[in-house]
């Protein structure tokens, strides 16, 4: 049963997507941006959802549909209207939410997909960083067709890449090769490498509160805490997700409170593998074959996907689960905090459904 | 302890047209080799537009107010890190040896 909430959830359906991302405006109160894939990003189209709340729920206000799968979307810093979004082709797009088609301009250079894309936070920029599976960081400005900048070093895929949101030209990576790292736009290279997890990591956020400080999530389960001025351990380790972590966000409104899923990453590896062979466009049924002779029986038998709903945490605190909250029938991994409301949250889920509510551990005082 | 969800057990028979197919109908769809229903097909270009005009002001972040009262925007620490010799172009497609991890 759900962990009680402050109020009921908005809920809205969106039949055949299912949702990767999820960010609010930083300008229009509410309104939400969601990455979504036809098919769980496996085959097909993607299509960026722009909602927002109404009296009781929540309404699609535009849709943008692209070529493939959408993994993940940022709002401008400076524009209400501008977002980008990236994709399993490996391109970036932009949109104005005030025009009915798009999108404004594409970006294809990555030649793998892009798994995370985020708008620089701080003033005076207008800059865009990339992560793709091509092991590869790109550094975009949406008025140049062209990157101004590739940072080569992770030796893996690379899962999220975000900007400090204190360090003027700061960014931070997270990748399969199990590192951490932390890069600069003005030496144009990689500054601090942390051999963070003995395991793929799947997410990385920045403490809003703390400039030294990030979280990372990973496939051995954990979110561990580090603080750039001595990362030779962790400041914080929160243990007890059975799963591998997929996504890790920090809240802006609350100091040491962040929020993490997880899912069975082993069945997620052959989703990649099933997903890189069917855009090569190589005999799929025989590779698949021999991919799953490989693979044990009995965690493929029914191809099924094992996840955990949303984990909130108080790092300051002991015993720092706050709660769990499960209103979700499938894997969820699309989640951001509200920038208006302090209780507020929305996420995205492969069950169809965007749902913006209340946890009851934000709406209590901590 | 965390209890671990798993979906609903669906029958791997292909979905019909019409309805939203499950995870785990789609792998068998593909495993087989068949037709994945209403998969859509989009070939979409950019309109090479410029972006509607922006009209808000900027809103500030919750934390920014807390900052407000900090004077020198905060620099990247390194600690225990060593810098790089020298910064290099981006292009370099490997880190410089002489580069150190850090940590243990």
């Amino acid at each position: 049963m759900n962990a009680v909430c402050g109020g009921a959830a908005r809920t809205l359906r969106v039949p055949g997507r299912h949702g990767y991302a999820a960010e609010f405006s930083p300008y229009l109160p509410g309104r939400l941006a969601c990455a979504a894939a036809q098919h769980y990003g496996i085959a097909g189209c993607g299509t960026l959802l722009i909602l927002d709340p109404n009296e009781s729920g929540l309404r699609l206000f535009r849709s943008f549909d692209w070529s493939d799968g959408l993994f993940d979307v940022t709002w401008s810093e400076n524009n209400e209207h501008v977002l980008v979004t990236c994709s399993g082709d490996g391109s970036l797009q932009l949109w104005d939410t005030a025009r009915a088609a798009g999108p404004l301009q594409v970006y294809k250079e990555h030649t793998q997909e892009v798994y995370s894309v985020d708008w620089s936070q701080t003033r005076g920029e207008q800059l865009v960083v990339s992560g793709s599976w091509d092991r590869t960081v790109k550094l975009w400005d949406p008025t140049v067709g062209k990157s101004l900048c590739t940072f080569r070093g992770h030796e893996n895929v690379i899962y999220s890449t975000i900007w400090s949101p204190h360090i003027p030209g700061c960014f931070a990576s997270a990748s399969g090769d199990q590192t951490l790292r932390i890069w600069d736009v003005k030496a144009a290279g990689v500054r601090i490498v942390i051999p963070a997890h003995q395991a793929e990591i799947l997410s990385c956020d920045w403490c809003k509160y703390n400039e030294n400080l990030l979280v990372t999530g990973a496939v051995d389960c954990s979110l561990r805490g580090w603080d750039l001025r001595n990362v030779r351990q962790p400041v914080f380790e929160l243990l007890g997700h059975t799963y591998a972590v997929r996504r890790v966000k920090f809240s802006p409104f609350h100091a040491s409170v962040l929020a993490s899923c997880s899912y069975d990453f082993t069945v997620r590896v052959f989703l990649q593998s099933l997903l890189i062979l069917s855009r090569q466009n190589i005999d799929l049924v025989s590779k698949i074959k021999m991919y799953i002779k490989h693979q044990e029986q009995a965690a493929l038998s029914g191809l099924l996907l094992s996840w955990t709903p949303w984990r909130f945490w108080n790092f300051s605190k002991p015993d720092p689960l706050l709660e769990t909250v499960e209103h979700h029938t499938e894997f969820t991994c699309g989640l951001d905090f509200s920038l208006q409301s302090p209780t507020q949250v929305a996420d995205c889920s492969w069950d169809e459904t965007i749902k913006i509510y209340d946890p009851a551990c934000l709406t209590i005082p901590a | 302890m965390e209890r671990p969800r798993s979906p609903r057990r669906s029958a791997p028979a292909p979905a019909p047209a019409s309805a939203s197919v499950t995870l785990s109908q789609l792998l068998h769809l593909v495993q087989q080799g068949q037709e994945i229903p209403g998969l859509e097909r989009r070939h979409i270009a950019a309109i090479h537009g410029e972006p509607t005009a922006s009209r808000l002001p900027r809103r500030p972040k919750p934390w920014e107010a807390a900052a407000l009262a900090e004077s020198p925007p905060p620099t990247l620490k390194i600690g225990t890190a060593r810098a790089p010799a020298e910064p290099g172009l981006a292009e370099a497609t490997t880190a410089p040896s002489s580069w150190h991890t850090v940590g243990s």
